[in-house]
């Protein structure tokens, strides 16, 4: 075999170079899309043996410097090698392959045993790949790891490497080279971001090379239905690559949403190969299948998105299929054309279906494993009939109210995804999970903004609302703030008697006071006001709200809406409280203004005809009469007694200096007379000396009945 | 120092009926209208104090009218010192009021008064948010003592009121002392203790119910029951020999140290 696949590169290496001319695998000068040059490479790429089948899981052993084989069909062990594991291995034509103590090692896969290892140059592992054909190995290795490279070190090495060990070509470039594929005596690189090309595994020349002019090509792989590439979507590699472009390509890239952490549909294989961590956990899985001509098709038409213990399943079309939570976190998947095989972290192994997600066969390897990988290419084992499914609803429900606060950005994923269901019941969903304050916040608030978008379930949003909070009773309260928005949206009038219980509601949280207030604004009427009014009066002058004080001032706008005369009365009054917040007194003056224009339009004087009017004739000049004294009024009156006052201190200081400062206070009626007159600091003598001046004190008058006085003398400078 | 501070030092000193007859209502009054909120707080104290129904009815205005978020708890404060039944309704107002401090104080305050509706409030107060205003609750239908409460006591007993098992002890009947019984082993005995400790207090209670609360606690065995039974036997008159004095010595002689 090895002797076929030393021949034939060299033959095909010859008409390449006779076209584009011999060229150094990834020089800028060599030329990209040519459609003869891809021809040629398809063409080596189809022949010869197809990457052979097996049902093998290579796994690490946490805490033990030991990786395991394991036969998924036996049910049994293979072989333990005392090995540490510090990349995910790679299982690949009777090998397995991982980074291990400064070595890229690469064991029998049957039995265990060291076939040979290669020095990793103190660089990071980027992937490996054998070719069927040849038995050839290639390593991509990347950046440096523990020690520095010299200073014109590349930033990637390419290494070919025969099934003894011995290296036969190395490349090191100054580009960033990705994890290879091997196939028909040829190696496939992904390169620079956008760039696939194929090396000669005889002597690592290049031979063809696609650019993408739209996208970005982070991955490669060869299997038995040819090869595959690209980042975001799956590129097929076909004439129709040579394009350049998605459009002209066989692609796919379902729209699946912003799912969680930051992985992609294709590996990116620039970065180290992942070791026991969030991006080993997190990660797509697919694989190609026989089909049509044009176009991508995929093994259980099926894409797989691992997040820790979950499991999403997308049709091609980006449509969730299902969702499984695994007891332990999942460590690595394999799709067959029927489903997906499973491996847990404790062990556990499990088969499930393509359509529905339900496991037909488990399986255990009774021992903790970490980083792993399966090749379950021949793997077909008995199935069961699954149970009855409980479906796609009820799956992600599951996720939501899950427990695992780790879990909490899949868990928005899938409330995401539950909010896309067309079902009035799902409006109840969400609330219930917004509802829920043993979740996590995040959770609940992505529940709380899809209820925004929902069009259907009117009477879930209804019964919501009919629920108070009871301590007894251990009903929690619903999202109140978040319901009001949403159904101010699907402007469900029936709500507002609902709405304005909640406002009357002391167990409502202040948090959801202006979207409540905003939402009867909008659908209220008249009848609404009372409620309004009555919200106003008790918090006009208490700040208890806080922030969400603004809610006062739409509960005024409301009021200045729908409110009568006597509305307006109570309205004037409070805007003139002292106490009233400040951010308050406008609004209230505006909203008794406007009812009262509205209850009395013919008082209302258009105020550009009335400034007309001013202009032309000089009004009488009569004081107006104020409502209350102001403080330079007072002052002005009592700032006689300015002399009178220190003299009465100092007379009646007894042995102590006169205070700094006399505070007077006292009762003034709007006729003159006054009552209660104290003074601060006490002293009756010193008060009785100038009283009577005070008491004969003639004030300006004012239009309440009564007002409290307060000044203070400056008695000693 | 403000003037209402002034005069409400000024009449404290002197005794309460001089007090309620010293008290300007007019005066105080006015202050609630004061743009210095000391004095609004004085005037609310002096009608507090006053005993007179139109304070109530001053209250109830300024109630209605919103008071000051500083000043809530003081007029509440009043409204409770008044306890008249002009009170009723500004104190229903406030039951709602955001403020917990306010709604437990309201609690305590409904309990003075009699009123048909102050059962279901307190009651329904028990289902509050706030601790506070549950224990206040609690305490509160104790107070009222009315025995058709008993349910709902012992519905926020197993929700963990404390107060809820003092209440159930201090109006409850026999049965519901072997209700209580019942929950030994349910909830902490620190939290049940109480409510036999208020049914053990009570004089009008039968001797008899005492006894078998007392052989039941013995059954327990513990720690906490002998230090509970020494320390009630030791509160007890000296010259009292009922037969539940009897019956918790020798609980405590039975039950090791």
């Amino acid at each position: 075999m090895r002797q076929i696949c030393l021949a034939l590169p060299l033959l095909a290496a010859c008409g390449g170079g006779m076209m584009s001319g011999r060229m150094e695998p990834f020089a800028s000068s060599y030329p990209d899309n040519i459609g003869g040059d891809l021809d040629r490479a398809l063409a080596r790429l189809s022949s010869g043996p197809r990457p052979t089948k097996s049902a093998v899981l290579v796994a690490g052993v946490p805490g033990r410097d030991e990786v395991v084989g394991w036969d998924l069909s036996a049910g049994r062990k293979l072989w333990s090698a005392h090995r540490k594991v510090e990349a995910r291995p790679i299982v690949s034509q009777g090998l397995a392959i991982f980074p291990s103590g400064g070595s890229i090692v690469a064991l029998d896969v049957r039995t265990g045993r060291l076939r040979f290892e290669v020095d990793s140059e103190g660089r990071e592992f980027r992937g490996a790949a054998v070719c069927p054909s040849t038995k050839q190995m290639y390593v991509t290795l990347g950046g440096a790891t523990t020690t520095q490279l010299d200073e014109d070190a590349g930033r990637s090495v390419l290494v070919a490497v025969s099934d003894t060990g011995s290296v036969r070509w190395r490349e090191e470039v100054d580009r960033t080279v990705g994890a290879p594929a091997a196939l028909g005596g040829l190696v496939l690189v992904p390169w620079d971001q956008q760039y696939l090309s194929a090396l000669e595994g005889e002597n690592g020349n290049e031979i063809a090379r696609v650019r993408s002019t739209d996208d970005v090509i982070r991955f490669v792989t060869a299997t038995n239905e040819g090869v595959y590439y690209g980042a975001k979507g799956i590129y097929r590699l076909t004439p129709r690559s040579a394009g350049g472009t998605q459009g002209g390509a066989d692609r796919i890239a379902p729209d699946l949403g912003e799912v969680p952490g930051d992985a992609t549909i294709g590996a990116d294989t620039f970065a180290p190969r992942p070791a026991r961590g969030a991006r080993d956990r997190i990660r797509f899985h697919w694989r190609a299948a026989e089909g049509a001509a044009t176009g991508v098709s995929l093994q259980g038409d099926a894409i797989y998105f691992q997040y820790f213990r979950y499991l999403f399943a997308f049709a091609p079309d980006g449509s969730l299929r299902w969702v499984h939570r695994h007891a332990h976190d999942l460590v690595t998947a394999y799709p067959l054309p029927d489903g997906i095989v499973v491996a847990g972290e404790d062990g556990s192994l499990g088969l499930l279906t393509a359509d529905t997600g339900q496991v037909v066969w488990t399986g255990s390897m009774g021992t903790a494993i970490e980083v792993a990988e399966i090749d379950a290419s021949g793997f077909a084992p008995p199935r069961s009939a699954p149970g009855e499914d409980s479906g796609l609803r009820a799956r992600l429900l599951e996720l939501a109210y899950d427990t695992d606060n780790r879990m909490v950005p899949a868990r928005q994923f899938a409330i995401r995804r539950l909010a896309k269901i067309e079902d009035a019941a799902i409006t109840g969903d969400l609330i219930e999970i917004a509802s829920r304050r043993s979740l996590a916040p995040g959770v609940r608030q992505t529940a709380g903004q899809m209820l925004l978008d929902r069009t259907t379930g009117q009477a879930e949003l209804l019964a919501a609302l009919g629920r108070h909070y009871s301590f007894l009773d251990g009903i929690e309260a619903p999202p109140v703030g978040i319901i009001a928005r949403a159904a101010a949206r699907m402007e469900a009038r029936d709500a507002l008697p609902a709405l304005l219980a909640h406002l009357e509601d002391h167990e409502t949280e202040a948090v959801a006071l202006p979207d409540l207030v905003a939402a009867i604004k909008t659908l209220g009427d008249a009848t609404a006001a009372p409620g309004l009014l009555e919200f106003l009066t008790r918090y006009h002058a208490d700040d208890t709200i806080g922030d969400e004080g603004r809610s006062l001032v739409v509960a005024a706008e409301a009021v200045g809406a729908w409110g009568d005369e006597a509305h307006a009365q109570e309205v004037a009054r409070m805007a003139e409280d002292p106490y009233t917040i400040p951010p308050l007194v406008t609004p209230l003056r505006a909203a008794s203004a406007e009812i009262l224009a509205r209850v009395h339009p013919s008082d209302t004087v258009d105020t550009t005809q009335e400034q007309a009017a001013e202009q032309a004739v000089e009004p009488p000049a009569e004081p107006a009469i104020p409502r209350l004294l102001d403080n330079p009024a007072v002052a002005q009156v009592l700032g006689a007694h300015d002399g009178a006052v220190r003299r009465c201190a100092n007379e009646h200081r007894g042995r102590s200096a006169p205070p700094a400062r006399l505070r007077l206070s006292f009762l003034l009626m709007n006729d003159g007379r006054m009552s209660n007159i104290t003074m601060t600091p006490p002293n009756d003598a010193m008060l009785n000396c100038f009283k009577p001046l005070i008491e004969n004190t003639q004030f300006p008058t004012f239009t309440e009945a009564r007002q409290t006085i307060n000044f203070t003398f400056q008695v000693r400078p | 120092m403000q003037r209402g501070w002034i005069l409400l030092f000024t009449l404290l000193a002197v005794p309460a009926p001089a007090v309620a007859q010293g008290v300007d209502l007019d005066m105080a009054a006015a202050f609630l209208q004061s743009r210095d909120i000391a004095e609004v707080r004085g005037g609310i104290e002096l009608l507090g104090i006053s005993q007179d129904r139109r304070a109530a009815r001053f209250l109830a205005e300024y109630v209605r009218q919103g008071p000051p978020g500083p000043v809530v708890e003081s007029v509440v404060e009043s409204l409770a010192a008044l306890g008249q039944p002009e009170t009723l309704a500004p104190l229903m107002i406030l039951a709602d009021h955001r403020r917990p401090g306010v709604r437990a104080r309201v609690a305590e305050a409904l309990a003075g008064l009699q009123s048909p509706e102050v059962r279901p409030r307190l009651e329904r107060m028990l289902s509050d948010s706030d601790p506070a205003v549950r224990s206040a609750a609690a305490r509160g239908l104790a107070r009222a003592g009315n025995r058709d409460s008993m349910d709902v006591l012992f519905r926020a007993f197993e929700k963990g009121v404390a107060e809820a098992s003092i209440a159930i002890g201090e109006i409850g009947g026999p049965d519901d002392a072997d209700r209580l019984l019942g929950k030994l082993g349910a909830r902490p005995l620190p939290e049940i203790l109480p409510g036999f400790q208020a049914f053990l207090n009570r004089n009008a209670f039968a001797d008899g119910a005492k006894v078998r609360i007392i052989q039941r606690l013995q059954e327990l065995a513990t720690v906490e029951v002998r230090q509970f039974l020494e320390e009630w036997v030791n509160g007890l008159p000296r010259n009292y020999r009922g037969a539940s004095r009897a019956a918790a010595e020798q609980a405590i002689s039975r039950i090791a140290e």
